[in-house]
């Protein structure tokens, strides 16, 4: 019987998994919703294995799991996520997750993925070692703001918003040529041709931000 | 210096009408001093008055320079001054001494050009006549006790003949100053570029007093020009026209085709005379414009040419109205796309605000009950019927959860239903993932070879191709799968053909997602099956996404 603590901010997930669980011979010892509640129920519950979402309230799994192996802790992390985009599946991969699986995949898949990172293997899926190769071969990604300069960068913002030249000459104390001149040298730095691809190149950056 | 304080004064129209006071003002003063019955000033009541007039006339200019806001309220004031002024020239003066007659058309004109700045043209109509009133009763008073030797009637006839000439002037000027005041060319978002650019040609047809129009528009990230017209069944093909900018490098041109006669602005402030080449006269007879106004136009967002045919009379005048009608044109198309920006901006964030909701709340139940319906399915016979059962629902669950993750992933896509994918290479695309995925052949032969259809449209039609290929491989068996589309002008035509054993009815009834999906397009499925061939027919009608 294996000790497991389960942190997912959705608790019908929590519950399913941990009946699945319980079934398959293990004893969940913390049941919590979020990566601070995870850290402090290790410390408590002393679980030998750890299953993490990755997006959840607060720190997030990818956060609470890198905390754990600086602190010095080792013990089995399996990470169960929904969707995992680059950043955080190299996070995850550097921190040392033992397992890595998605919600999508066959729930079975679970026990087995518990149990190998209880003896100590890995247990990462064909097509998540896959993307990792494939993300470890390309050049590391610089999002669209990152290469822009401060003031480019402000200009760019301003045409996500929807912003007119003479709306951002105005607010920027420049004015409208000179926005236009930003707005071309932004274009040739970014290879897009028009304020929409700007848009939408610069809109998930945005989005972080206000995140 | 001197160009300093020009500058300092043109910098307003109230400045500027301050020192038009203020000269009148001391003219006025002058010509009182060198009346001949006494040079120099004496205490003459015309001598007092225009000193008088000169001396507010000053303050004023120096109230102007100083402060806006005292200007402005002040205005009004210095307005019924500058009436009383003439007035007294007029009434008080005598009126038939030539300096005197100069100096009161001169004070009409002034009092002309400061209500044309401060108000529209329809009060300048006013003040106009209330001048030549003014002008003509002085006219007839003054007139019948008048010693000159002059009849009543020459005298009113030669002054008022110079009042009506000059009022005649500046009310025209105001009235075509006024015209040069376009509005702005969309109250509304248009449906699309193609109704933007037709309500542009209604735009510029009307404030050019053209009757046909037509505009060509060039995005930097479209292929090829966009062209409308209003020349109705004269309008040329898409795709026949040269983008219009190309007819001139001039920013505006007057032209005539028959003559071969064009005027363009030199960049200096003056006309040119230009003869139409052969490529410019070809070009516009391609258009079926024979004469009138061409205008370059130039913008953040794109640039292209108007042609306005059908004017009322041609002249070097409609250039100044054409560089107007094109700046509000480029304006109003560069608005518009804004706009549209704006609103695809803010779709695309609702979009994944709606993506990130349905993954928090029905992706995640779904999967939790993957995992319930897995726990009880541990707990059962593995081979009872409850446990066949649980792994149907759970198939079904899954089947769901994968559908989700479709839709999540296709709203959190940038595409949106005004951007164009061309088809067959999204289907191409897709027929190489599922003949790796499901370890079969699955070829796509398309007619055209590129075809451009709504991101949604492509997104539907390549999830009923993944459902039909999985259905093919999965229950059929089919070791080979050909997608066939071709394109006319009235419909898309899918058909998926597979060599696997088919259905076993020879009529059935097409699986329902996929009717559904046919369904929500406008479109048809029909399924003709036989041992070794099963065919999927879609049809989706142009007119429902075009």
């Amino acid at each position: 019987m294996t000790k497991i603590l389960i942190a997912d901010d959705h608790h019908f997930l929590r519950s399913g998994v941990a009946a699945l669980l319980t079934d398959a011979g293990h004893e969940v010892v913390a049941s919590v919703d979020s990566g601070e509640a995870a850290l402090a129920a290790i410390a408590e519950c002393d679980p030998e294995v750890v299953i993490l979402d990755v997006r959840m309230p607060g720190i997030g799994g990818v956060a609470a799991l890198e905390r754990m192996r600086k602190a010095g802790d080792r013990r089995p992390v399996v990470i169960l996520a929904a969707e995992i985009d680059d950043d955080d599946l190299l996070a995850i991969s550097s921190a040392g997750a033992n397992a890595v699986l998605f919600k999508h995949c066959a729930p079975e898949l679970l026990v087995d993925a518990v149990s190998a990172a209880e003896s100590g293997q890995t247990y990462f899926r064909p097509e998540v070692i896959g993307r990792l190769a494939e993300i470890a071969a390309r050049p590391r990604k610089v999002s669209a703001l990152e290469r822009l300069n401060p003031k480019e960068r402000l200009i760019a913002q301003r045409v996500a918003r929807g912003e007119r030249n003479r709306e951002i000459g105005e607010a920027l104390g420049i004015t409208e040529g000179t926005v236009k001149s930003y707005l071309h040298g932004i274009y040739a730095k970014l290879g897009i041709e028009n304020r929409t691809g700007l848009a939408l190149l610069v809109l998930p950056d945005l989005a972080g931000e206000g995140r | 210096m001197f160009a300093h304080i020009l500058r300092t004064l043109a910098a307003s129209s109230g400045r500027m009408i301050a020192t038009y006071r203020a000269m009148l003002g001391l003219l006025l003063l002058l010509l009182a001093m060198i009346d001949p019955e006494g040079i120099g000033f004496e205490r003459e009541i015309d001598d007092i008055v225009l000193a008088g007039y000169a001396m507010v006339a000053l303050v004023l200019l120096a109230i102007s320079l100083k402060s806006w806001w005292l200007e402005f309220r002040l205005f009004p004031y210095a307005y019924v001054l500058d009436f009383a002024v003439f007035v007294v020239i007029r009434f008080v003066f005598d009126p038939m001494m030539q300096g005197y007659i100069a100096i009161a058309v001169g004070t009409a004109t002034f009092i002309m050009v400061e209500t044309m700045s401060r108000w529209n043209w329809q009060k300048l109509v006013v003040a106009t006549v209330t001048l030549n009133l003014l002008c003509w009763a002085s006219s007839l008073a003054v007139g019948m006790v008048n010693p000159h030797g002059l009849s009543v009637i020459d005298d009113f006839l030669r002054q008022a003949g110079i009042f009506c000439f000059v009022s005649i002037i500046m009310v025209w000027t105001g009235y075509w100053r006024s015209g040069l005041q376009l509005p702005a060319p969309f109250p509304r978002l248009p449906a699309s570029d193609e109704m933007a650019l037709r309500h542009m040609i209604e735009y510029a047809t009307e404030a050019s007093g053209g009757t046909v129009a037509a505009i060509s528009w060039l995005r930097p990230d479209a292929s090829e020009a966009q062209f409308a017209s209003n020349l109705g069944e004269d309008e040329p093909l898409p795709g026949h026209v040269p983008p219009l900018h190309a007819l001139s490098t001039a920013p505006v041109m007057v032209f005539d085709r028959a003559r071969r006669r064009a005027l363009v602005p030199d960049g200096n402030g003056d006309i040119r005379l230009r003869r139409l080449t052969p490529g410019q006269c070809a070009m516009l007879g391609k258009v079926g414009v024979d004469n009138g106004l061409f205008v370059r136009l130039e913008a953040m967002t794109g640039s292209g040419g108007l042609l306005i045919g059908g004017l009322p009379a041609l002249d070097w005048s409609l250039l100044e109205r054409g560089s107007l009608i094109g700046s509000k044109v480029s304006r109003g198309l560069d608005d518009y796309r804004y706009a549209l920006l704006a609103q695809e901006t803010a779709v695309i964030s609702q979009r994944r605000s709606i993506a990130r909701d349905l993954h928090d709340s029905i992706a995640q139940s779904l999967a939790g009950a993957k995992f319930w319906l897995q726990s009880y399915r541990n707990r059962l016979q593995p081979d009872s019927e409850q446990a066949r059962e649980i792994d149907r629902m759970k198939s079904a669950f899954e089947a769901e959860y994968d559908n989700l993750r479709l839709m999540i992933a296709r709203l959190q896509c940038n595409e949106l239903d005004n951007d164009r994918v061309d088809l067959v290479a999204d289907l191409e695309g897709l027929a190489e993932l599922l003949g790796q995925h499901w370890r079969c052949e699955v070829a796509v032969h398309c007619h055209p070879r590129i075809l451009r259809v709504p991101a949604s449209l492509s997104h539907d039609v390549q999830q009923m191709v993944r459902e039909a290929v999985s259905n093919a491989v999965r229950h059929g068996e089919a070791t080979r799968v050909a997608i066939d589309a071709q394109a006319t002008e009235a419909d898309i035509a899918l058909a998926i053909d597979d060599n696997g054993h088919g259905f076993r009815s020879p009529s059935p009834s097409p699986p329902a997602s996929l009717a559904d999906r046919a369904n929500q397009l406008g479109g048809s499925l029909n399924i003709t099956t036989r041992p070794g061939n099963t065919r999927l027919d879609f049809r989706f009608p142009r007119l429902e996404w075009q």
